[in-house]
């Protein structure tokens, strides 16, 4: 169990995160948040690459800086925008990873190759990553994150930059390495968490706003999410989600606190993850 | 215009400036504010001539005509001086003890036949007259010109070759025609016979002048390394040169930044040439601009170009903005191969170093008759190769980071 | 393992390597100039010839206090400083009295080529190697530290289980690829030097005896400790490897503690300059203590290569200077080195 107990994060008088209390066990878990809200503070404090200013993270009762290379030996980060030896081959990265990662030698040939076949880059494992695409990069990637089979997988916005294809590809692939261990994945991405996150996580202000399964987060907005073609004769109070083009109709989705019930060009429909997103970061929209 | 203004204050940055005039003022203390001194002494109290040139200099203007010479008198300075020394001598126990009360004895004493010493004699005998040397130059072990010229004899021997240099330089240069095997040496010595050895330049202006530009120029080159690499490399370093190659301005951008750092070079040098020329010219050394520096003394010809000190010193000036430039491109053309600082570092470094040898053993003495590259290298053939060594470095340099700006207009970027 | 990793990466570092071969040709061509200037070797006299012939005992009845007196009356020290260097050069008087009375090792001098030897072999070649060795450890030691960090991938390397220790396996690495790379400019530097001269070496003669006088100075070339000329060579490059790793702990220290890659070179750039012109400044009185220290610098050791094992002219006070120095320095940097790899275990990575 990973826990972080009143963890607070601060830069001078600056503070990134405040009083984060958080759980985590097996399975997804989707941090939520705006770009600035402070997710890759808190998953570089998971990484130990930054420290808590004040409170703990501790895995199994025990503080994480403490533990040192023990905590690190469980787990695996994918960073943001990671750096690679651009005249490696992926097969060579992931030999010198498994080095850093203390694996025994007789193990890592086997786990790389393993590993290479389950991100898809058989056909490449020797060619030099310097002509790779993004979404390649990002496998490998995944790959070396994976190498000593973590308890604790954390990655920080892993498909920020994949194509579609790529995305569908990440996110099925993140869900099949979910069994038996804690996923933390960081996005504002909505939809790559909507199927397979398990939990998902809401910072805002600098704190914890909610941490919940998606269909629980939203339920949150149950009856609040609307549907129109006729925006302008809305006149309660609302906020705009999103806007689609349907038959040659402009469809607007909005939120209101106020319930307003199926009436006219108004109908009421399920929210999801991304109305939440906007709903609850719409401060910070304007 | 705004864009290569935006890459020339990339270039200035406030940082590496301030490391730079840190380096400045050590450089200062440590060798130039040292060297300033011990020209201003030697020229008040040392040298060959002591202050002596220096008051003809001031008396009769850049050249020595032979009735100025006379006016100045050194036969009665000499026999003044000789007068002061007689009575000096005549009080010294030494001397007295070995029966001496005049120069003159002293001078007959120690040119006598040592043929007819035997060993034992003749060791005695140095001891005594090197006593007495040491005694007329008032203890000339220490390193302390003020306290030797405080010596009539030390007087008496700068007026002498000061004498010797103005009225022996044709029996002189007759020798140095004989001996000399350089073309250009030999040419030099038939122009100073021709205008009668006439200069009033002082015999170690040169030697302050082109010490001072070795350590200034030397330092410029560094200096002007540290402070265009980091820039040359950072766009790249950070991708920002994908941004810049798909924007308005293309692959123009390049051409500006290889303005840029020419142009910072040039400036560069220029600035720190000139703040590095105030100590000279709060000395008197800026009264000499229009004396001409082919002159010689004691027997040789230290720069065989007729030419004044002004010219000289922008020659100096010229050839460290010169090599400031070429550094300058050869180091934009590394960077542009290098994918990060540290590899850019890695290649500069080795470039710097080059630079320092090169401008030590061919700019070092520029312009004098033992500068390597004028006497080893081309035995004395070519005049001034100093110069266009580095006019041919600067022009290298400068078409080779044209040739790369040139070729990246078709570049694939990776 | 990880260090074999780090060791490959630095020794296939093509521009370590290019700038290893630099230093090679550079010594070459330094060599080949210096052969075109000396004189015919027949022109000579052979040195057994002139053992023979001319054989002085130079330091009977030599005394020390004369070449303290030559520097007191030549810097023009006075009070404290003036009886400093008068009791280091009073230490060295039995060492002269040794020396004279030694009948195992007659002294040689004024035998032939001696002294292009000891000016081109010791005073010139050794210190260019020396110096060139230790760029190489510098640059070697401070592109290790940096390397992960040009190319991002530190926080991959930080989270894993060696985390930042791998910078001590990139020390070694670096002090390693140092060593190896020195090996190379050194060996093949001693190889060009003796197919290109054929200088008939007494290795096992003492080296006071062999050299004429010391580098650039009219007294003899006393060391403090009798050292055969083989002894001499072997301990000068000892000193050169120790000089080597002092600056490759400076670049170790500079890149792991710096977080910036060419403020780290900066950095070192101005120590190493701070060194010498700050050894060369007046404002520290020959003579004094603070001289004295600042003289046992890794620049000023090399710009005095020469003296190594002699007295060292005035500007240093101590006996075995060239030890007392790598050893001192050695230890400033690498608490410098430690404390930057301490600094780096706490510091947060963005």
């Amino acid at each position: 169990m990973l826990s972080l107990n009143r963890v607070t994060k601060q830069y001078g008088s600056f503070a990134a995160l405040e009083e984060i209390d958080l759980e985590f066990a097996q399975g997804v878990y989707a941090l939520l948040a705006p770009n600035g809200a402070g997710k890759t503070t808190l998953i570089k404090m998971l990484a130990t690459l930054i420290f808590p200013t004040k409170g703990e993270i501790l895995w199994n009762g025990d503080d994480i800086v403490a533990l040192d290379a023990s905590y690190r030996d469980i787990i695996g980060y994918l960073p943001q925008d990671f750096g690679y030896y651009r005249n490696h081959t992926p097969r060579e990265f992931l030999r010198y990873m498994a080095a850093v990662k203390c694996l025994k030698r007789d193990q890592v040939a086997g786990r790389i190759d393993e590993l290479i076949e389950q991100v898809g880059l058989s056909d490449v494992r020797d060619k030099k990553m310097r002509k790779f695409s993004g979404g390649m990069i990002q496998r490998v990637g995944i790959a070396q994150a994976m190498l000593n089979d973590p308890r604790i997988l954390i990655l920080d916005e892993p498909t920020a930059g994949l194509d579609p294809k790529e995305r569908v590809r990440f996110r099925n692939l993140i869900s099949s390495l979910s069994k038996d261990r804690i996923v933390i994945l960081s996005t504002h991405i909505v939809s790559d968490i909507e199927t397979i996150a398990g939990s998902v996580i809401l910072i805002k202000d600098r704190r914890l706003f909610a941490q919940d399964s998606p269909a629980a987060i939203c339920r949150t907005l149950s009856g609040k999410v609307f549907e129109t073609d006729a925006i302008e004769q809305i006149k309660t109070p609302r906020l705009l989600l999103t806007e689609r083009q349907e038959n040659g109709r402009t469809i607007t989705r909005f939120a209101s606190e106020r319930g307003i019930g199926d009436s006219g060009s108004v109908r009421s429909v399920e929210p999801n993850l991304e109305d939440v997103f906007l709903y609850v970061y719409r401060d910070e929209e304007e | 215009m705004r864009l290569f203004l935006y890459e020339l204050k990339k270039i200035w940055n406030w940082r590496v400036l301030i490391l730079i005039a840190g380096f400045a003022v050590l450089i200062w203390f440590s060798i130039l504010k040292g060297n300033m001194e011990t020209y201003r002494t030697v020229s008040d109290y040392g040298g060959n001539f002591g202050p002596y040139q220096r008051e003809m200099f001031e008396k009769y203007g850049p050249t020595l005509e032979p009735e100025e010479l006379a006016d100045y008198d050194i036969a009665g300075k000499m026999a003044a001086l000789e007068n002061e020394l007689d009575a000096w001598i005549a009080k010294d126990p030494l001397f007295v003890q070995n029966g001496i009360s005049t120069y003159a004895g002293y001078e007959n004493f120690r040119d006598q036949n040592r043929d007819s010493m035997d060993e034992k004699e003749r060791a005695a005998f140095d001891e005594i007259t090197m006593q007495m040397d040491i005694k007329l130059s008032l203890d000339d072990l220490w390193n302390d010109p003020k306290k030797r010229f405080a010596s009539p004899y030390i007087r008496m021997t700068m007026l002498g070759n000061l004498n010797a240099t103005y009225t022996d330089y044709e029996r002189n240069i007759g020798y140095y025609l004989m001996y000399e095997k350089h073309p250009v040496l030999i040419e030099a010595a038939r122009q100073v016979l021709a205008k009668h050895n006439n200069s009033l330049v002082p015999d170690n202006l040169g030697g302050v002048v082109s010490g001072h530009f070795t350590v200034v120029g030397v330092s410029v080159i560094l200096a002007t390394l540290l402070l265009v690499s980091p820039s040359l490399n950072r766009d790249r370093a950070r991708g920002i040169h994908l941004l810049q190659y798909s924007s308005a301005a293309g692959r123009r951008i390049l051409w500006m930044q290889w303005a840029a750092v020419w142009v910072s070079a040039c400036v560069f040098s220029l600035i720190a040439v000139a703040v590095s020329a105030v100590p000279l010219l709060t000395a008197d050394i800026s009264d000499y601009a229009g004396v001409s520096m082919l002159f010689m003394v004691n027997g040789s010809i230290a720069i065989p170009y007729e030419i004044t000190f002004a010219q000289y010193a922008l020659l100096l000036v010229g050839m460290s903005m010169l090599l400031s430039i070429a550094a300058a491109c050869f180091a934009f053309v590394l960077a542009k191969f290098s994918s990060n600082i540290m590899a850019a570092v890695l290649k500069i470094v080795p470039l710097g170093l080059a630079f320092w040898a090169l401008y030590l053993f061919a700019i070092s003495g520029a312009l004098e008759y033992y500068n390597p590259l004028f006497d080893r290298i081309l035995h004395g053939r070519v005049a001034m190769p100093e110069v266009m060594l580095c006019g041919a470095l600067a022009a290298v340099g400068m078409l080779t980071a044209g040739i790369v700006v040139k070729r990246e207009k078709r570049a694939d970027i990776l | 393992m990880i260090y074999l990793h780090e060791l490959k990466k630095l020794l296939l570092s093509p521009v370590l390597l290019a700038l290893a071969a630099m230093c090679v040709i550079a010594n070459l061509t330094f060599l080949l100039v210096e052969r075109d200037s000396l004189a015919p070797y027949d022109q000579l006299g052979h040195p057994s010839d002139a053992v023979a012939a001319q054989a002085v005992s130079i330091f009977e009845g030599y005394r020390t206090a004369d070449i303290a007196e030559g520097y007191v009356r030549w810097y023009r020290l006075e009070g404290d400083n003036a009886e400093r260097v008068r009791a280091k050069y009073e230490a060295l008087q039995p060492v002269v009295d040794r020396k004279a009375a030694s009948a195992e090792k007659p002294p040689v001098y004024f035998s032939g080529r001696m002294t292009d030897l000891e000016v081109l072999l010791f005073g010139k070649l050794l210190k260019h190697v020396s110096q060139e060795i230790g760029l190489l450890a510098l640059l070697c030691a401070l592109l290790a530290a940096v390397y992960e960090q040009m190319r991002g991938t530190e926080r991959l390397i930080y989270v894993s289980k060696i985390g930042r220790k791998i910078q001590l396996a990139k020390l070694w690495a670096a002090l390693s690829t140092s060593a190896a790379l020195s090996l190379f400019v050194i060996g093949l530097s001693l190889l060009t030097f003796f197919v290109l001269f054929d200088f008939p070496i007494p290795w096992r003669a003492d080296v006071s005896s062999v050299f004429d006088h010391a580098l650039g100075e009219s007294k003899p070339f006393i060391t403090w400790h009798d050292l055969t000329v083989a002894e001499y060579l072997g301990a000068a490059l000892a000193i050169s490897f120790g000089l080597a790793l002092c600056c490759g702990l400076i670049g170790f220290a500079a890149g792991t503690g710096i977080r910036s890659a060419y403020a780290a070179f900066g950095a070192c750039v101005l120590l190493l300059a701070a060194f010498d012109l700050i050894a060369r400044s007046p404002l520290l009185p020959v003579g004094s203590i603070f001289k004295s220290v600042w003289s046992l610098n890794p620049m000023w050791m090399w710009r005095n290569s020469g003296t190594w094992f002699t007295d060292g002219r005035a500007e240093v006070l101590w006996a075995n200077f060239e030890t007392l120095g790598l050893f001192a320095y050695s230890a400033v940097f690498a608490a410098a080195a430690w404390l930057a790899y301490r600094l780096l275990r706490r510091r947060e990575i963005h």
